[in-house]
């Protein structure tokens, strides 16, 4: 049975969602290791909703969690402006501090983190959908 | 999060736990900025007993290190798990700071 938590796409909702993530991760029994890396990736992805998917105005968003015996896989939906994460470059991992900007480092942590990352946009939804792979 | 600050000389250790994320990334900053006020310093982050760290994180540290560098003072990061280790190879922080 999948869990799910919808909330509007505010900073008050944010903890909110983290806990309820780690709540049911550990309740499944993920892994510690693991349970860090969705939880570090999970929190990139809301603070992208919460910061854009409603510049102009209010929505809410959808975390949806699947446990399965091989995977876990984490959705995250919103009915903002239709913007696929996963399109930008990534950013140059390999200049000095000096020449380094600041954007950008969230989307490429969920992307090297998770084993795999998938956006689509249907019915006036984005959603982003994270997979770990059990054992891997 | 926690963060325990101890001065010795001109180093200043920050010592954190629970976990460095958009919530409590601007209590370090503003711990550091006030680090800096009277004069450089050398930091040092003791991440032993941090469980996480978030892109807002990162950019703190990156903050803290260009700061380091324009001072001609030393900044080392310590004790860090290694799923931080792996988030600092990742984006290639590995290269940018100093880890002890």
């Amino acid at each position: 049975m999948p869990q799910s938590l919808k909330v509007p796409a505010t900073m008050a909702h944010f903890e909110e969602s983290v806990g309820f993530i780690e709540t049911h991760l550990r309740g499944a029994g993920v892994d510690e290791k693991t349970l860090t890396k969705i939880l570090t990736a999970s929190e990139e992805i809301i603070v992208n909703i919460i910061s854009y998917a409603y510049q102009d105005g209010e929505g809410d968003f959808e975390i949806e969690i699947e446990d399965h015996p091989d995977r876990t896989t984490l959705s995250f939906t919103d009915e903002g402006q239709p913007f696929n994460p996963l399109q930008n470059p990534d950013v140059d991992t390999t200049l000095a501090a000096n020449e380094r900007e600041i954007g950008g480092l969230g989307i490429l942590m969920v992307k090297k983190l998770m084993d795999d990352v998938r956006y689509r946009f249907l019915d006036g939804k984005n959603t982003l959908t994270i997979t770990m792979v059990k054992g891997a | 999060m926690e963060i325990k600050r101890s001065v010795n000389g001109n180093t200043v250790t920050f010592a954190l736990s629970g976990r460095l994320d958009t919530i409590t990334s601007p209590q370090l900053s503003k711990e550091i900025e006030a680090a800096f006020e009277k004069e450089p310093v050398n930091l040092v982050f003791d991440f032993s007993a941090l469980d996480y760290i978030s892109s807002s994180g990162l950019r703190v540290l990156l903050s803290a290190q260009k700061k380091v560098n324009a001072l001609g003072t030393k900044m080392t990061v310590k004790g860090v798990n290694d799923t931080i280790k792996e988030i600092f190879e990742v984006t290639g922080f590995t290269g940018i700071l100093t880890i002890a």
